[in-house]
């Protein structure tokens, strides 16, 4: 579902199906909801009907996932509110001065001003004083604490003191760090979304009854014992055993190979392979969520530990700047002592005025930005935090297959044999056009122009060996060189096909795996900037020669298990991992940067940080310097938020924080720290492109 | 200046009433889909478009 047309052909449902009232599209969510008469349609026709029309249903997730924000925008709400009304109560005394304290006004405006502010402290701000107190039973600390101390402080200073109080400045505090919130929550949701494993496997499979009788069972139903018949393209559900003589299965989910490996019967099929081949029969061995696949996703191995490691710059400062602040107030309660009344206000300013409002707006507003800025470059974080990540990335790790390569096109040449038989090639694209199997698509469409097709008669595909048929009264055979009958060739990196006629060898296809078009400039790119690059491959080091300008021969290293990918990885620092498929899983989940590559969105990247569009590898440079800019604009409000509250410390310590200074002062600060991490991220962004 | 108290009273309900309007929207899905409703605007469109043409 990605466009306009989908959206109407999707609503228009019950204009052209029986029995469905109603349709609406949630687009965010990519979800449909069908009201339908069971009497008149039922489930399994709706199913099939979406399948028609090219939207295969996926299992029901939880569709709670669209309500999470309603909490946060009724707080945002509140605040705000609280805030606009409030400030009408407090601008009589600011503008009206001794005219209104002396009206007779001032107490009633006092106390209408605290029941508007109530609902904020005991609604709108109870994730702040949660958070805050998390913090303290953990022992660490975090942003939220000044923050809570802050509004703490500023409550009972306001109660405390004659006239109307900082109640405005409160609820505009809250207001502001909601917003913040708010805008980090609304970049997210155009980020990755969480894949679960259910969402892939097929919603149903065919179950093979004992007496021959076949129905359709739903994947929680499936249990050992059962036989299930898995057709062309479907996706084995649970790990089993092979009953019918033969399999095509493809693994590339599980390991990345790309070439379709063939089962016999008796051996064990694993969740997750899809058949290529003829339908084939299966008896479960375990339940669904028993499977190997599941225990590998589900393992702690291949979940990236979401607790971040790596600071934010304002994280490090978080750590210390509650003890600053007590510092500060307590020096400024000592300096005014004995005289009491002063002494506490001055300790309540200065908490009041150190409340890190625009430190913590800093982060939400410049990684909220920059996250949406590579979205749109075909990079898709996980969570904003990770754009600290991209900006952090030195060495540069690359899988080779599927990465640096495409994973399902290939380069065809052909070397004839010295007594080649002139219709050689025509026989050889005729055969393969009779086939499924990769390898005899990319022939095919090597061939595309020019090439006359030849009838073929008893036409036989051998799995796992080659192709034979009967041209003009000759057997041809395109497969393996021992199908063939050929000489094994030199060896390199590639796969051969050979072509015979009556058992004489007519020559070879020598089919390579492109790079993907971008890849030799990315490479130059990152080089020159100055990345040291490594290539981790599971394959031969036969491509040796074609990566060597870019990786230096000491820096390529072949024949690599995802455990020795994960190893290599975990020795270095600030690294970026940049691979695919679950074989590369564990590697992502212990660089500093995971980042899958994928051919389409729904790829499955449980232990990346983020997931790159494969026409998209070519941004990587601009998004690391898109990040690199973000951490310099965090750094940047840093030092501007550091400025302002010296400006409130100097008011606060001197005594002059009125309720008028507090008003001014701390809206100012979050709207600068708001426009400059705006601004700057779209700077950057429009200087890139 | 006696009118205040009651203007005051008057503002609080209607501002009031506003944001129980609001988060009653908020509670009942208003706000979950801000993108879907823009698709389907030039969808609408797009059927009268095909109908005259189809019926001159």
């Amino acid at each position: 579902m990605h466009c306009v047309q989908c959206v109407r052909s999707l609503e228009t449902l019950p204009e052209r199906v029986e029995g469905v009232w109603k349709s609406e599209v949630h687009f965010p969510s990519k979800s449909v909801r069908v009201s339908f008469d069971p009497a008149r349609i039922t489930e399994d026709e709706l199913e099939t009907q979406f399948r028609t029309m090219g939207f295969p249903p996926l299992p029901h997730h939880d569709a709670s996932t669209t309500h999470i924000h309603r909490p946060l925008i009724a707080r945002l709400a509140v605040a705000g509110f609280a805030f606009g009304n409030v400030m009408m109560m407090s601008l009589a005394d600011y503008v009206g001065g001794p005219t209104f304290r002396d009206s007779g006004f001032e107490y009633g405006f006092k106390v209408w001003s605290m029941v508007l502010t109530l609902p904020v402290l005991l609604f709108s701000a109870a994730p702040f004083f949660q958070r805050a107190w998390a913090g303290i039973r953990q022992r660490s600390m975090n942003l939220d604490m000044p923050v809570a101390l802050g509004i703490l402080t500023l409550t009972a200073q306001s109660l405390w003191m004659d006239g109307l109080g900082y109640f405005d400045s409160l609820a505009g505090l809250v207001f502001f760090l909601l917003l913040g919130q708010w805008y980090q929550n609304w970049s997210q949701a155009r980020l990755m979304r969480e894949h679960s494993l259910d969402e892939w496997l097929p919603v149903k499979v065919t179950q093979v009854q004992e007496d021959g009788q076949e129905n359709l069972v739903p994947l929680a139903a499936l249990n050992a014992g059962m036989t299930l018949r898995l057709l062309h393209g479907e996706i084995v559900p649970a790990d089993g055993r092979l009953t019918s003589p033969e399999a095509t299965l493809d693994l590339a989910f599980l390991n990345g190979e790309s070439m379709p490996k063939t089962v016999k019967s008796g051996q064990t099929i694993q969740a997750g392979s899809r058949n290529v081949g003829a339908s084939f029969h299966l008896v479960v061995d375990k339940a669904v969520n028993q499977s190997e696949l599941m225990r590998m996703w589900n393992s702690e191995a291949f979940q990236k530990d979401l607790r971040s490691t790596l600071l934010t710059p304002i994280d490090e400062v978080a750590q210390h700047f509650t003890w600053v602040v007590l510092t500060l107030a307590t020096i400024g309660w000592l300096a005014w002592w004995p005289d009491v009344t002063m002494a506490w206000t001055v300790f309540a300013s200065v908490l009041i005025v150190a409340c890190p409002c625009a430190l913590a707006l800093s982060i939400p507003f410049a990684y909220g930005a920059t996250a949406r800025h590579l979205a749109s470059r075909g990079f898709f974080l996980k969570h904003v935090d990770v754009v600290e990540r991209f900006a952090q990335i030195h060495d540069i790790v690359f899988d080779k297959t599927g990465t640096l390569t495409t994973s399902s096109t290939f380069t065809v040449q052909w070397h004839p044999a010295a007594d080649m038989s002139p219709m050689a090639i025509e026989a050889a694209v005729s055969l393969a056009n009779q086939s499924a199997h990769p390898l005899s698509r990319a022939l095919v469409s090597w061939s595309d122009v020019g090439v006359a097709k030849v009838p073929i008669t008893s036409y036989r595909e051998c799995p796992g060996q080659g192709l034979e048929g009967q041209i003009q009264g000759k057997t041809w055979r395109l497969g393996s060189a021992a199908f063939t009958g050929s000489s094994v060739p030199r060896s390199a990196e590639g796969t051969w096909v050979h072509l015979a006629c009556d058992g004489q060898t007519q020559g070879a296809f020598f089919l390579t795996r492109p790079l993907r078009p971008d890849a030799a400039k990315l490479l130059q790119t990152l080089k020159e900037q100055g990345h040291p690059l490594h290539l981790l491959s599971g394959d031969g080091d036969g491509e040796a020669p074609r990566f060597v300008t870019w990786f230096g021969s000491e820096h390529m290293h072949f024949q690599q298990s995802p455990q020795a990918k994960m190893d290599f990885v975990d020795r270095l620092d600030q690294v970026a991992m940049v691979g695919d498929g679950l074989n590369d899983a564990g590697a992502l989940r212990k660089a500093t940067l995971g980042l899958a590559v994928a051919d389409q969105l729904y790829a499955f990247t449980p232990s990346a940080d983020a997931l790159v569009e494969a026409s998209s590898l070519g941004n990587l440079p601009e998004a690391i310097a898109l990040a690199t800019s973000a951490r310099t604009t965090v750094k940047l409000l840093l030092a501007v938020s550091v400025a302002y509250n010296l400006v409130g410390l100097g008011f606060a310590l001197q005594g002059w924080l009125s309720p008028l200074v507090a008003a001014v002062l701390m809206p100012l600060s979050s709207l600068t720290v708001v426009v400059l991490a705006l601004t700057r991220a779209n700077l950057a962004a429009n200087k890139l492109t | 200046m006696g009118v205040l108290p009651l203007l005051i009273a008057v503002a609080a309900i209607v501002a009031i009433g506003f944001l129980i309007g609001f988060l009653w929207a908020l509670h009942d899905g208003q706000f979950d889909d801000m993108v879907t409703p823009s698709m389907r605007f030039p969808l609408s469109d797009d059927t009268r478009v095909s109908d005259d043409t189809l019926d001159p």
